[in-house]
């Protein structure tokens, strides 16, 4: 049985409008999930993290360098990286290398960002930590299924590129 | 602002409002010193070298989600040789006094014929 | 040494300006061009005053003059005890100082004369860059 997502806004701003996927038609998005989870529990990273994609979105735009790639090099038991493919990147706040609140994101231009769903890294490595390896699993599977629709233009960029245009009850398979 | 997710939230839990300003800051700093590389033509991992420290460290600094301290500033504006943050520059006020060709400035003076000294070496300075 | 500060150019005052009936006659080849100049000063009151005359002649005709333009500039020197010796009383004004001075009046005058001179043979007529020490040689 395969399953599928839905795109929905979550927000728009000047330089960047921010999408999330909803899964099997949940109600709640799966960067939704990620805010609910983490206000209870990890509140002030959660405000960076949120604060960082809020100035982001109004001044700079999501300029490459400012996103990390998930390393496929410390990530053996991943997804071999292809050239055509983009791996997730992630957004993160934390003072050390373990401890770190991790989001995992898609970002397919400077204006047009996907959010997806994270946690709390506990481990040096993300494929170490039971916490964020599922997260990131999910994100790369919904990637490379949203990378495939932009190709058959099930997904269409608007005419300066500044933001994607897709059917209201598009439903991806991934 | 409706449907917007991340902006309602922060209003919402907004406690301190440092935070923005610092992270306004560093997002500031990372593109500076970005575009810093770029201008150069260097990549992340020569700032890395140069600092002896992990391209992974460098990276991090890169997204704007780290806090710098003066001294790393500092350390990364010596490698690039370029200032990532500018001090006040500083100006030298320099005063002149213009006159208006006014007869006030020279009606009534008395002149007496000059005499001139002018050995006909050494005079060096031709300003013309 | 020579604080441009101290220097004031306080007055320009044309003096004379003349250009003979006869000068439209003339090419611009045929004319040559003369500088002279006389210093005057007030101690008491830091004051100097530097008429500056150029003359513009025919070179065929023994010299005559063709147009003449003269202007005194008068500076006030807030040191003006610096450059000078008194010898029997009266001030020995150093050639440097002199220099200095007549440099911007010539400077001044080429600026003067370029917007003036609107009519040939003396249309648009940009005096030379000169060796200024060249003109304190001849002082009688």
């Amino acid at each position: 049985m395969n399953n599928f997502v839905q795109i929905k806004r979550v927000a728009k701003y000047d330089k960047v409008s921010y999408y999330s996927v909803t899964i099997n038609a949940e109600p709640s998005s799966l960067f939704e999930q990620f805010i609910a989870t983490n206000t209870a529990i990890n509140k002030q990273k959660l405000y960076h993290i949120l604060d960082w994609i809020e100035v982001i979105g109004i001044n700079h735009g999501a300029k490459v360098h400012l996103f990390r790639p998930e390393s496929y090099l410390s990530d053996t038991s991943a997804l071999p990286p292809t050239g055509k493919e983009r791996e997730p990147t992630y957004i993160e706040d934390g003072q050390t290398e373990s401890n770190n609140l991790r989001l995992y994101c898609f970002r397919l231009n400077e204006n047009v960002v996907v959010l997806y769903n994270g946690d709390l890294k506990t481990a040096d490595k993300a494929q170490d930590c039971p916490n964020v390896k599922p997260h990131f699993l999910l994100a790369n599977k919904i990637t490379k299924a949203l990378e495939n629709s932009i190709k058959e233009r099930v997904i269409n960029w608007n005419e300066d590129c500044t933001d994607i245009i897709f059917d209201s009850d598009l439903e991806i398979a991934y | 602002m409706e449907n917007n997710i991340i902006s309602n939230w922060l209003k919402e839990h907004e406690v301190d409002p440092s935070i923005r300003k610092t992270t306004e800051l560093n997002l500031e700093i990372a593109i500076r010193i970005n575009s810093i590389l770029e201008s150069k033509g260097l990549k992340p991992v020569d700032l890395a070298k140069k600092l002896n420290k992990n391209q992974s460290e460098i990276s991090k600094w890169l997204t704007g989600t780290h806090t710098f301290t003066t001294k790393t500033i500092a350390k990364i504006s010596l490698a690039l040789e370029q200032d990532v943050i500018y001090t006040e520059p500083k100006t030298n006020n320099v005063y002149f006094t213009v006159y208006r060709n006014e007869n006030t400035n020279y009606e009534g003076t008395e002149y007496e014929t000059s005499e001139i000294f002018a050995p006909s070496i050494d005079l060096e300075r031709n300003i013309s | 040494m020579i604080d441009p500060h101290k220097i004031h150019l306080t007055n320009i005052v044309k003096v004379t300006d003349t250009i003979s009936p006869d000068c439209q006659n003339h090419k611009t080849e045929e004319l040559g061009m003369d500088i002279s100049h006389q210093m005057m000063h007030n101690l008491v009151e830091k004051k100097v005053k530097l008429n500056m005359q150029i003359a513009f002649l025919c070179n065929n005709q023994s010299n005559e003059k063709v147009a003449v333009f003269a202007y005194d500039f008068f500076y006030t020197i807030d040191d003006l005890e610096l450059h000078y010796q008194l010898a029997n009383g009266k001030p020995l004004f150093d050639g440097l100082f002199v220099s200095t001075l007549l440099g911007m009046t010539y400077s001044t005058i080429r600026g003067v004369l370029f917007q003036r001179l609107t009519e040939p043979p003396l249309n648009n007529i940009i005096l030379p860059v000169i060796n200024v020490p060249d003109l304190l040689k001849f002082v009688l």
